[in-house]
């Protein structure tokens, strides 16, 4: 049932912290089924959105909903299907990692043995040790054995692979793909693109409490801007009439007389303002996803892509 | 460098210092201000008081020593104000002492201060000092409110007195917190070391107080600064000021401090110079069998089950001291004519052994529940600031769930302190042949549930509005119900004006039965605090 219905829906979801800070009318869909990769950098509202879906904290306006169910006035009901890793770990003291899991299996209902057991040997997660004792990316795993030790139909994960050396974090991705094979959703926040390439079907991007961007991991690529370098022999066409031109950004000449500028979609407009000149050498570079995610953050640009219909 | 570690240091220092100076002002105030509605305004009324009270001191040299020139402003505070405010600013510098260093440490911070060039042995006196001059600035707000108190009584204090007393209190303090850094840095974790400095600071108090009484211990009780702090603090005319006793004060706590940074320098980092080795043993893979730990009530008990289990050994413990000493007690003063004359009315007809286990011993009994549920709130609060309350919310559990779990622990727990207390008076009357009323006893014991209950609740309120402030403004409010139901009649203050202390309202059920109206106000305090912690719980936000 999880595969074929809307898992999380947002409208006009707001949180408004004042002086700018929050999460501001987020329209949202994610599929059942789907993994949907959630970037932003620090501060830009991702753990805010995953904190308003978990009922943590309140909207200031706009409402979610999962799973068809509304996540404050059925938030129990939400959490039963939900398993959610916070990115700010609890302070577990002196228990055990055993107890730990016993506790918050107590809470939950309907754990298994069996798949605790398989979880912590995926992880090589030791339970016999307290909590105070271990490690940033031994307290991460047990963090990812209690998001999904309950089986749950959405996975909401803040920042998962925080603390994880490369071998468990394989093991994570591993374990992503293997429950969205299962039917299961997964929502994961992350400012790691890498991440986010590995197991994501869609990303969102959200800037400064915005969300600027959702498309498929591939549509997003090819959307993206591309960089381009041009060499003339003879006279080049004047600047002016070039950064006019729709789609084009940061249009400048370099020293040595090569046009410098940014692409977003077609180059259709930029070749009609380029004719007349004699173009020898033509580089278009696609910048990676990093480049990408950087250029929505810079105060400078990332205006121009379109939020996508999800 | 030095002065931004003092800075942070003070400021970690300041809400502790604000509520002590704020406590010790009141309660020095208080006293002074009140001796001559106490003692009377006559030569004749005070030697008559002085008297009185040197016969009910002697049921209290276990814990303070004997009285000297009660009849003067300056015995009185000394016997009554000081020596208390010695035990209980003993025990702050306790966490001190542990937090110094250990604080910082848990939150990574001894690491970035490591990591920045700082060298270990200045970081830990950086911090000793702050905290030591943390301690003076109380005990000197403390001599100036004796000072204002004896001045609004037109009394006068000496002031080399008050002086040397409030150097002996702070030497004492000093002593405590060397101690207590000394632990920090011995043991591995911070609440190991606030259990261990507790329990020593306790035990030394307890040391020299059973070694007024009893003989044997009287050549061990030299270990305990309280020991040399008695030989020190002479507010009264004619009492002798043992300088030495002083020097061995500081002395000892330099060289606590000194081995504390040896033990700074060898240790790790996150760890304790003693640590168990780590042994070989096969991961474990599956979730604890324990069935405590599946069901909401029974898994926080169990998550307490040593702290709870230590409230109630010092419940029963106490109990059954009191109880013990209740026969001498009674004794005395049906021998004493002051005293005697008093009983008709204070006594409701019940004997004298049984009204002074009403007063003593419930009096005590009722602030020691006041004071666990401010640990149980204490608890809730770092549940919320560490991320366990999200964690619990994370899972299909609803708020209104969170606070009738919490407000149930709080009551079984309470529920598990009355029952102890009522069984160790029971058995400490059978033990020493104290004849008491049963019912009495199991009433009195029954109306601790209520009383600790509207803590807990306001407790829960406080939680959910001011997390971080919780626990100083509960222990504000024990403390100020305390103050008022203990200094209240003093100042002839009016019935209604007592009833705002949860203590008045209490009342001494061993003495005069149930007093209807005031269990009456604890019940609606308690619906109307457990209403008030759902609403705000269901308002507001968690973690982030």
């Amino acid at each position: 049932m999880a595969a074929t219905m809307t898992a999380i829906c947002a409208r006009g979801l707001t949180k408004d912290y004042g002086a700018g800070r929050g999460l501001f009318d987020l329209d949202l869909d994610v599929a059942g089924g789907e993994v949907f990769g959630y970037l932003g950098p620090n501060g830009a509202g991702k753990s805010t959105t995953i904190r308003l879906l978990m009922d943590l904290a309140r909207a200031t306006r706009g409402s979610a909903t999962v799973f068809g169910l509304d996540v404050h006035a059925d938030s129990v009901a939400v959490k039963r299907r939900t398993g959610h890793l916070p990115g700010e770990l609890p302070d577990f003291g002196g228990l055990r990692g055993s107890e730990v899991v016993a506790w918050m299996a107590g809470l939950r209902g309907g754990v298994e043995a069996a798949r605790v057991r398989s979880l912590c040997e995926r992880f090589d997660l030791d339970l016999g040790q307290r909590w105070r004792e271990y490690s940033r990316g031994t307290r991460q795993k047990l963090a990812i054995v209690l998001a999904c030790m309950h089986r749950p139909d959405l996975l909401v994960l803040d920042e998962p692979t925080a603390g994880l050396d490369p071998l468990n974090q394989q093991a994570f991705y591993q374990l992503v793909r293997e429950e969205s094979r299962r039917g299961v959703t997964v929502f994961l926040s992350s400012h790691i693109l890498s991440e986010v390439q590995h197991v994501c079907d869609r990303v969102g991007i959200i800037r400064e409490g915005r969300l600027v961007a959702v498309d498929r991991l591939d549509e997003l690529h090819h959307l993206r801007v591309h960089r381009v370098e041009i060499e003339f022999a003879g006279a080049a066409p004047p600047l002016a009439r070039v950064a006019a031109a729709a789609g084009v950004e940061n249009a400048r000449y370099d020293d040595g007389g090569h046009l410098l500028c940014d692409v977003h979609g077609s180059f259709e407009s930029l070749l009609r303002a380029l004719s007349g000149a004699t173009v020898v050498n033509l580089t278009s570079t696609e910048p990676s996803l990093e480049e990408v995610f950087l250029t929505y953050y810079r105060g400078d640009g990332g205006t121009g892509l379109p939020l996508a219909a999800s | 460098m030095d002065r931004t570690l003092a800075r942070i240091a003070w400021r970690e220092n300041r809400r502790g210092l604000l509520g002590f100076a704020a406590l010790m002002l009141a309660m020095l105030v208080a006293q002074a201000a009140g001796f001559a509605q106490i003692a009377g305004t006559t030569a004749a009324a005070r030697q008559e008081f002085a008297h009185s009270m040197e016969v009910l001191a002697k049921q209290f040299s276990w814990l303070f020593p004997d009285p000297v020139r009660i009849d003067t402003v300056g015995g009185f505070l000394q016997w009554r104000a000081f020596s208390f405010a010695a035990a209980v600013l003993g025990v702050w510098a306790v966490f001190l002492g542990v937090g110094a260093v250990r604080r910082g440490e848990e939150r990574g911070l001894l690491d970035q201060w490591l990591g920045a060039g700082v060298p270990r042995l200045r970081l830990l006196a950086v911090r000793a000092l702050a905290g030591v001059a943390s301690l003076g600035a109380v005990v000197v707000v403390m001599c100036l409110a004796a000072v204002i108190g004896a001045a609004a009584a037109h009394e006068s204090l000496d002031a080399l007195g008050l002086a040397g007393i409030g150097l002996s209190v702070w030497t004492l303090t000093c002593a405590c917190f060397g101690l207590a850094l000394l632990l920090s840095q011995v043991l591995r974790g911070r609440r190991a070391a606030y259990g261990a400095g507790a329990a020593v600071v306790v035990a030394l108090f307890l040391l020299n107080g059973f070694a007024r009484q009893i003989d044997g211990l009287r050549p061990v009780r030299v270990i305990s600064p309280f020991f040399w702090y008695d030989k020190a603090s002479a507010l009264a005319t004619g009492a002798t000021y043992d300088t030495a006793a002083v020097v061995v004060m500081l002395a000892a706590a330099a060289v606590l401090v000194t081995l504390a940074g040896a033990a700074l320098l060898r240790r790790d980092t996150g760890s304790g110079l003693l640590h168990p080795r780590a042994r070989t043993r096969p991961a474990v893979v599956a979730p604890s069998r324990n069935p405590l730990l599946r069901l909401p009530v029974p898994a926080t008990l169990y998550r307490q089950r040593w702290a709870l289990l230590a409230w109630c050994a010092g419940m029963a413990v106490g109990a059954v001291f009191v109880v013990g000493v209740a026969k001498p007690a009674a004794d005395l003063i049906d021998s004493t004519p002051q005293l005697r004359r008093l009983l008709p009315t204070v006594a409701h007809g019940v004997a004298t052994a049984q009204l002074y286990v009403g007063w003593a011993w419930f009096g005590l009994a009722a602030l020691i529940c006041a004071a666990y549920a401010v640990t149980v709130v204490a608890r809730w609060s770092s549940d919320d600031l560490e991320g366990r309350l999200a964690a619990e919310l994370s899972a299909p559990v609803s708020r209104t769930a969170v606070v009738v779990e919490r407000l149930a622990e709080a009551f079984a727990a309470l529920l598990l302190l009355a029952a102890v207390c009522a069984a160790a008076v029971l058995l400490g009357g059978v033990l020493f042949g104290v004849s008491l009323d049963a019912g009495g006893v199991l009433l009195s014991c029954a109306l601790l549930v209520p009383l600790g209950m509207v803590f807990a609740a306001a407790g829960g309120v406080l939680t959910a509005l001011l997390p971080r402030g919780t626990v100083a403004a509960l222990a504000g409010v024990a403390v100020a119900s305390y103050l008022l139901f203990t200094l209240g009649p003093l100042f002839k203050l009016p019935n209604w004006a007592l009833d705002f202390s949860v203590f008045q309202l209490y009342g001494t059920p061993l003495v005069e039965g149930l007093f209807v109206t005031g269990l009456v106000a604890l019940l609606v305090a308690w619906a109307v605090g457990a209403a008030a912690s759902l609403a705000a719980l269901r308002r507001r936000e968690v973690g982030g």
